[in-house]
């Protein structure tokens, strides 16, 4: 479209058109700086080994291990020509950089100005909890961005409930089940708040109907695939088995010297996790002061009590059940929380000043001590970095 | 001799002294008078408190005009202009006889300026007399005057005007000649190489059901946002000036249906609507006399007209609304069926939607649901379906602009447009489906309003087989007349457009004929084991043919589910796992209506009303006086 095209459209179109090639040049850049840093990352070969075992989780089912959605995108992937373990870093950077430029426009939506806007998501971009998501080449940043989309459908079905925010958590729920099976962690607890953050609930029988409504995608996409198994020959058991394969711990346990030391336990997981999230993402504590002060976030208090605590809750979680290689899914869970709040709430100024100046906080905090390094991928990844 | 035009003050005057009136009366009908911008009479009239002929001749005798009874005097059929029809309903008035040198002219107003002015404008040269007539009169007049070419008009002017979009005739040559050949090149394969012929029709019926599916989930999703649910608020409606309302005219065609008339009157005195605006006609066949002498005994206001429908094939719907649309008065049409529950407000709702939209918005469906919901396993599903269909499926399908089959009642139509259109086809037996898509043709938009209609559900098996045969017979007659041009249909339509008309009235239909097909593919594959079947379902087809089965189908009963969310109907909720008992009935109903379609095309499926319990109960509360505004 020319620009006097542009022009002559009443503001209110072209504002949204404008914003959007905004967001599209916003998620190009950010695509630059991650698919820059992976290449820094391929080029120190400390991935190689993890890279190669996700490609090959085609060549054996059992590895699926549930990840259904991870395994259609990567099927495709592998259909690409010339493709190959390090296209799957390519993969992940694109999701990144596509994210970042979706996040430029939630913010740019709920009021934040370009400068603001940029300023969060160019911390963002620099943090290494997301910098490890978009350029390790895992499945994991399509499972927390999912996390990011259930919470701001769960926002959506607490405050308009209509019959449209039901069905997009419902759909949010399944596919989050089925991109990562241990996605249980933070499904299980949305579930057990589901019937007091729903709009429609007036009731017992309302709420297990929104209750039926909600989590009816999740049983589909989970029944379909045992039953589609067991009508191409596969025992239902078996695909059961397959499914719930991740959440046994064994091979997490076999490496892990976080399991290790706290497999089993909940309480000490989540004294350990909950201060190490709060460094890593200050902004999570702002969700606590907007609980304490502003009482229409108490008439709505579920996705500020995910940013809260959803991250470190869920993480806990996990390691009750042996399964959990270290605190940074439940850290990456956690911004997903936060920024699906951040974004779906009208902040003043002062308060947006304060969300920057505390994640770029965080930001330093998380580069600048050991807490988050610990794990031997991890240091690795980082010691293939300039800083 | 100087005639002296009727003052309406005198002819109150004279029903005072003849104590037909009282003083009560007067004073709401003055303040009624003039919040409607009507004449007292007509207030009088509409609430019941005088009779078109009571004041015709209190009319008549104030001023010493002749009362003209058009039915014992009918008028001089050589002095009646046909095309003129709309001007006498709309005027009230025709030119009755010619006495001396005096054209008399009988009207229901003669002192009305607009009546005075037609006169002059079609008899400048004439003498003219006045004489005072009852609408009714007018009415039964124009009938038996015009009732030949009216019925003539009512059946064959579609098919006059435009036989390609008539359902006349069922399917042309061309759509003979191509089944023909379709049906030859799949023998052929299946003589000459069956297992590739098979795949390929396998592969072809997985991937339109895929799509299918994903046409039927994303109008779900885009009619479940709340926006689409606000199309009219309440302050509009509040703010319409009662003086600037049209007149709108109220189409209820029955047949055989009298035990359901108290619950129509009912309806119609419940709305909200000024009532000497109110134009209802109660379109009857001529051979029912049961239900034309149980309308007579209702002894209903003068806003009731009954529309005899003389007796001619095909007997249809569509057919006796075209006959009545030919004595229609309003700026504004609807249709209603006899046991319709209005909520009040919508014909309000109707004009504020109206007055704001485009001109080219020349219809207007509201949604319809049923009051008999909870009474057995077939009003559930149908409740469910229903709230599916209006809540969800036309909303999004007005959102993305395709073609809207227009539902059975409650589409309100702008009148001119409707008549220019050619009306409903009395040919096609779901006539309101044919003609939201003709309306889309010719370039008009159908807008969905929120204000529902509750009916009667069906919940006798054997009549829920009948109604469902005809909808799919007209569903099919509907796609066969608008795809004899296909390449003139996309051309109109856009790609979203045909696309949308082919999987919402196109491809249902199919997928309910093809169903036992595969549900009986799916059998064998269970009793049988997986390998009886793997052979017309390759790899690449075995995938798609599982997503269908498995989530395409589940995700159907997901939709069906949500269908009760909109309105809170949660008790309904778990009913919607028994969907594809319901799926099986639909399937029954497919093949009866492609049985019909070939033997019996034009043939209605008469619906038997005032089955349920709850049309029992409510007939029982109305004539009690407790039914309220619920």
């Amino acid at each position: 479209m020319s620009g006097a095209t542009l022009a002559a459209l009443p503001a209110s179109l072209a504002r949204p058109r404008i914003r959007r090639l905004a967001g599209l040049l916003v998620g190009y850049v950010a695509f630059l700086w991650f698919a820059l840093v992976a290449d820094r990352i391929l080029g120190s070969g400390q991935l190689d080994g993890v890279l190669a075992d996700i490609w090959r989780v085609n060549e054996d089912p059992a590895a699926l291990a549930g990840q259904w959605v991870s395994a259609t995108l990567l099927a495709f992937i592998r259909r690409v020509p010339d493709s190959g373990p390090q296209t799957l870093m390519l993969a992940t950077t694109l999701g990144a950089g596509g994210a970042i430029g979706a996040l430029f426009l939630r913010f740019r939506r709920a009021g934040w100005s370009v400068a603001e806007a940029l300023a969060a998501v160019g911390l963002l971009a620099v943090h290494p909890a997301v910098l490890v998501l978009a350029t390790t080449g895992q499945t994991l940043l399509l499972a927390v961005l999912l996390v990011g989309i259930v919470i701001l459908c769960l926002d959506r079905a607490a405050t308009v409930g209509d019959a449209q925010s039901l069905m997009a958590l419902g759909l949010g729920l399944a596919a989050l089940m089925l991109t990562a099976p241990d996605a249980l962690y933070i499904v299980l607890p949305i579930a057990a708040i589901l019937p007091f953050c729903l709009r429609g609930v007036q009731d017992a029988g309302s709420a297990a109907a929104l209750y039926l409504i909600t989590l009816f995608p999740a049983v589909i996409a989970v029944g379909g695939i045992l039953l589609g198994a067991a009508t191409m020959g596969e025992a239902p058991a078996y695909a059961f088995q397959r499914w719930l394969a991740p959440m046994h711990g064994s091979l997490e346990l076999a490496g892990s010297e976080w399991l290790n030391l706290r497999g089993g336990r909940f309480l000490q997981p989540l004294r350990e996790m909950a201060p190490l999230f709060y460094l890593a993402m200050p902004p999570a504590l702002l969700a606590l002061l907007a609980l304490l002060f502003r009482p229409e976030e108490r008439r709505r208090p579920v996705a500020a009590l995910l940013a809260l605590a959803g991250g470190p809750l869920s993480g806990a979680s996990a390691t009750l059940f042996w399964h959990t290689t270290g605190p940074l899914p439940s850290i990456a869970v956690g911004m997903a929380a936060v920024l699906a709040w951040t974004t779906s709430r009208a902040w003043t100024r002062p308060e947006r000043l304060l969300w920057l100046v505390w994640l770029a906080v965080g930001v330093g905090l998380s580069w600048g001590t050991g807490w988050l390094w610990g794990q031997e991928d991890l240091a690795a990844w980082r010691s293939a970095l300039p800083i | 001799m100087l005639q002296r035009r009727p003052r309406e003050d005198e002819t109150i005057a004279r029903l005072v002294a003849d104590r037909r009136l009282e003083t009560q009366d007067i004073i709401q009908a003055r303040d009624q008078a003039r919040n409607w911008r009507t004449s007292i009479g007509d207030a009088l009239i509409a609430e019941g408190a005088i009779s078109h002929r009571d004041w015709a001749a209190a009319s008549a005798r104030s001023t010493g005009l002749p009362l003209a009874d058009l039915i014992a005097t009918p008028p001089d059929p050589a002095l009646l202009d046909p095309d003129a029809r709309i001007d006498y309903l709309q005027l009230g008035l025709l030119p009755w006889r010619v006495e001396g040198d005096r054209l008399i002219i009988a009207a229901q107003d003669p002192a009305s300026a607009e009546a005075a002015a037609w006169a002059a404008e079609h008899f400048s040269g004439s003498s003219i007399a006045w004489a005072v007539t009852t609408k009714f009169d007018i009415l039964w007049a124009l009938q038996h005057a015009f009732d030949t070419l009216a019925d003539y008009e009512a059946r064959e002017a579609l098919y006059t005007a435009a036989p390609h979009l008539s359902a006349k005739t069922t399917v042309t040559r061309s759509q003979l000649i191509a089944v023909w050949i379709g049906l030859s090149l799949l023998l052929i394969g299946l003589l000459v190489a069956p297992l590739a012929t098979t795949v390929l029709a396998s592969g072809f019926v997985t991937f339109f059901y895929m799509l299918s599916f994903a046409f039927r989930f994303l109008l779900t999703w885009v009619g479940a946002h709340h926006d689409v649910d606000i199309s009219v608020t309440a302050e509009e409606v509040a703010a319409l000036n009662p003086e600037e309302l049209p007149v709108y005219t109220v189409l209820v065609p029955m047949y055989r249906e009298q035990e359901v008339l108290p619950i129509l009157v009912h309806s119609i005195r419940r709305m909200d609507y000024p009532r000497a605006k109110l134009d209802v006609k109660l379109v009857l066949e001529t051979d029912d006399t049961e239900t034309i002498e149980a309308a007579k005994a209702l002894r209903a206001e003068g806003i009731f007209e009954i529309i005899r429908v003389p007796t001619s094939q095909p007997k249809t719907k569509p057919k006796a609304c075209n006959y009545a649309l030919r004595f229609a008065r309003g700026e504004y049409i609807v249709v209603f069926d006899a046991e319709d529950m209005p909520e009040p407000d919508q014909l309000k709702k109707a004009v504020a939607l109206f007055k704001r939209s485009p001109e080219h918005v020349a219809c207007i469906q509201a949604r319809l649901n049923y009051f008999n919901r909870r009474e057995n396993f077939l009003t559930r599903m149908f409740t469910l379906e229903y709230s599916n269909w209006f809540d969800y499926l036309l909303p999004g399908l007005h959102v993305l602009k395709v073609p809207i089959p227009l539902g059975g009642t409650s589409n309100h139509f702008r009148t001119k447009v409707l008549r220019d259109l050619g009306a409903w086809d009395p040919y096609n037996v779901t006539e309101d489906a044919d003609l939201g898509v003709r309306l889309t043709q010719a370039g008009y938009e159908v807008a969905v309003v929120n204000s529902t209609t509750f009916e009667e559900a069906n919940g006798v098996l054997r009549s829920w087989i009948n109604q469902r045969s005809r909808w799919i017979k007209g569903y099919m007659q509907t796609w066969l007349v608008h795809m004899r041009h296909p390449m003139r249909l996309y051309r109109r339509l856009g790609f979203v457009g045909f696309w949308g008309f082919q999987f919402f009235v196109g491809f249902p239909v199919l997928t309910s004929l093809v169903n036992p097909l595969l549900w009986s593919t799916t059998l064998m594959a269970v009793v049988f084991g997986a390998d009886a079947v793997s052979r017309i379902f390759p790899p690449p087809v075995i995938y798609f043919a599982m997503f269908n089965l498995v989530v395409g189908n589940a995700m159907y009963v997901y939709l069906t589910m949500v269908a009760a969310a909109k309105r809170g109907w949660f008790q309904l909720m778990p009913w919607a796992l028994l969907a594809p008992a319901y799926w099986v009935l639909h399937s029954v109903a497919a093949y009866k209506a492609i049985w019909q379609l070939i033997v019996a095309p034009h043939y209605w499926e008469k619906t038997q009303h005032g089955t349920s319990t709850t049309t029992q109960q409510t007939l029982a509360a109305i004539a009690g006086g407790s039914h309220g505004a619920g």
